[in-house]
């Protein structure tokens, strides 16, 4: 119980401290300008399978949000605030897991009204299947990436995060210049492809989660110079 | 005896590179005890060893009588300071403070919004309260840091530099305070410092570190009396009566060393200072005035850091 009440605390501050940020900001209007772009080149020539636009495009807006936001752990890091953090009785897990949520929550909720808006401009019916995948699939694959992406913040050196943020920035942009081929092919989104997904989100999650739970706080303390 | 911090052949490696060389030293409850040496000596090391932030390579280092990184309970009972604040810059002060007091399980509304404002008042931050660390200066970030170390009535407190940053107003005001915990609330301190006058003047024990040895260890009192050579300076009536007494005091078997400069006399001497005022009563010597100077802190510290090099 007393978990789950450390948890809330770090949820609320995060969300509190997002509210606050400029970034948050910057990241909404780049998504704007991102879906904006994609309206008037890509959905304009192609035959748009709406399908295919929410299973590919949709975890892409997550994950770029998910992206700027997880700065968050670098900062704390940086700035040695963790150090303090963690002789309070915070134990890295809950810090981990409080900071995931937290920023995994408005990167879901500006994912889920960018794409529901885009479906109600392009006049679709928004089936169930396509409900489900919003509400399950995305935030956890919103939820694995950040948490994934804060492990590793965790584990680097200061310029090794900074190498693997060029990485995580390339694959983005190379995955959004694959999705435009995939984007007229109907019927991606089927019960067993979600059934599928959530396995692996989860599990990908499971594993992460027993990785903070096992590291060792000495290497997060001396990689931050 | 209760020891509340205690450090037994604490030995830590880096890379392959010994920083701390079997370490031991106890703290006892309600002591103020200070932990000095140049930069590099260990002690940040050493905090973070007891705070459960770096695993010791082999040793034990316990407060309230356990290692502290898995024990989130003993963690509710100390309050730390360290190199960075651990302050969030797009929190006001209250919100930071608000945020750690629910950490430490500060239910009660009401309750942690009298205990937050108490501490602000106590810091001189009350009237900054709704302001955003951010446009804080590192003075104030380092009171704020002080008030937030101090909102789970801590039994112990772990400070590493305390008062860099502080003007001299401020810096008084965390001295006195820290006086007070000690002494009022019987709180265990355990503080680094560079200043040295001002360990002297709070702390009740000190250690002296370098290159990851103990060099010292004892009361101030103590250390200055060991480390103080046996001098006494004399003053005469004027310049003749002094090299007078300067021919007979050359000639002593006790005095180690002698100098004269004009009026006075410094003597150094290998036994108590009885027998010298002793002969000088006996040889009618027409003193104004005996001293015996004490050394600093200060000195001391150098003399050991100089012997240690």
């Amino acid at each position: 119980m007393k978990k789950v009440i450390i948890v809330s605390i770090i949820v609320k501050k995060e969300l509190r401290d997002i509210l606050r940020d400029k970034s948050l900001l910057s990241s909404g209007l780049s998504i704007l300008f991102f879906l904006a772009l994609l309206n008037l080149t890509i959905f304009k020539h192609l035959p748009l399978s709406i399908d295919a636009f929410v299973f590919y495009i949709a975890p892409i807006i997550g994950v770029m949000l998910g992206f700027n936001l997880s700065n968050s752990f670098v900062r704390e890091k940086r700035e040695r605030i963790i150090e303090t953090l963690l002789c309070t009785p915070i134990n890295l897990p809950e810090l981990w897991l409080g900071k995931v949520l937290g920023l995994s929550i408005p990167s879901w909720i500006l994912t889920a009204i960018s794409t529901i808006s885009i479906l109600i401009l392009k006049k679709t019916v928004i089936t169930s299947i396509i409900i489900v995948y919003i509400l399950t699939v995305i935030p956890l694959a919103i939820i694995s990436f950040i948490g994934l992406l804060g492990y590793l913040q965790y584990v680097l050196g200061m310029r090794q995060i900074q190498f693997l943020n060029y990485i995580v920035f390339f694959l983005i942009f190379t995955i959004l210049f694959i999705i435009p081929k995939k984007l007229s092919t109907n019927n991606i989104i089927s019960w067993n492809i979600i059934e599928c997904m959530l396995t692996i989100l989860l599990i990908t999650i499971g594993l992460t989660f027993y990785l903070v739970k096992h590291l060792n706080i000495e290497k997060l303390i001396t990689t931050v110079g | 005896m209760e020891w509340v911090i205690e450090v037994k052949n604490l030995v830590k490696d880096f890379n392959g590179k010994r920083v701390l060389h079997g370490i031991t030293f106890q703290v006892v409850k309600g002591d103020l005890f200070g932990y000095l040496g140049p930069n590099g000596a260990g002690k940040t090391t050493t905090i973070k060893i007891l705070l459960g932030l770096l695993k010791p390579t082999s040793g034990k280092a316990l407060v309230l009588g356990e290692p502290l990184a898995k024990n989130s309970k003993i963690r509710s009972r100390i309050g730390v300071i360290l190199e960075s604040d651990g302050l969030f810059a797009r929190f006001t002060a209250f919100e930071n403070l608000d945020f750690y007091a629910k950490i430490y399980g500060l239910k009660n509304n009401a309750e942690r919004k009298r205990r937050i404002m108490k501490l602000l008042e106590l810091v001189n931050l009350y009237e900054y309260r709704n302001v955003k660390v951010g446009h804080f200066s590192r003075g104030m970030k380092r009171r704020l840091a002080f008030a937030r170390a101090l909102i789970n009535n801590p039994r112990v407190l772990l400070l590493d530099e305390p008062t860099s940053g502080l003007d001299p107003e401020a810096r008084n005001l965390v001295r006195n305070l820290l006086t007070k915990l000690s002494k009022e609330e019987k709180i265990t301190i355990f503080l680094t410092s560079h200043d040295l006058n001002e360990i002297q003047k709070i702390c009740s024990r000190v250690a002296i570190l370098m290159n990851g040895k103990i060099l010292a260890i004892d009361t101030i009192d103590n250390l200055i009396k060991n480390f103080s050579e046996p001098l006494v300076e004399i003053s005469f009536i004027d310049e003749n009566e002094s090299q007078r007494v300067y021919e007979y005091l050359k000639n002593l078997t006790y005095v180690i060393d002698c100098k004269r400069y004009g009026e006075k006399i410094s003597v150094i001497l290998n036994k108590d200072q009885s027998k010298l005022l002793q002969d000088l009563l006996e040889i009618n010597a027409r003193i104004r005035e005996i001293t015996k100077p004490r050394k600093t802190l200060e000195e001391v510290y150098l003399e050991l850091v100089r012997r240690g090099c």
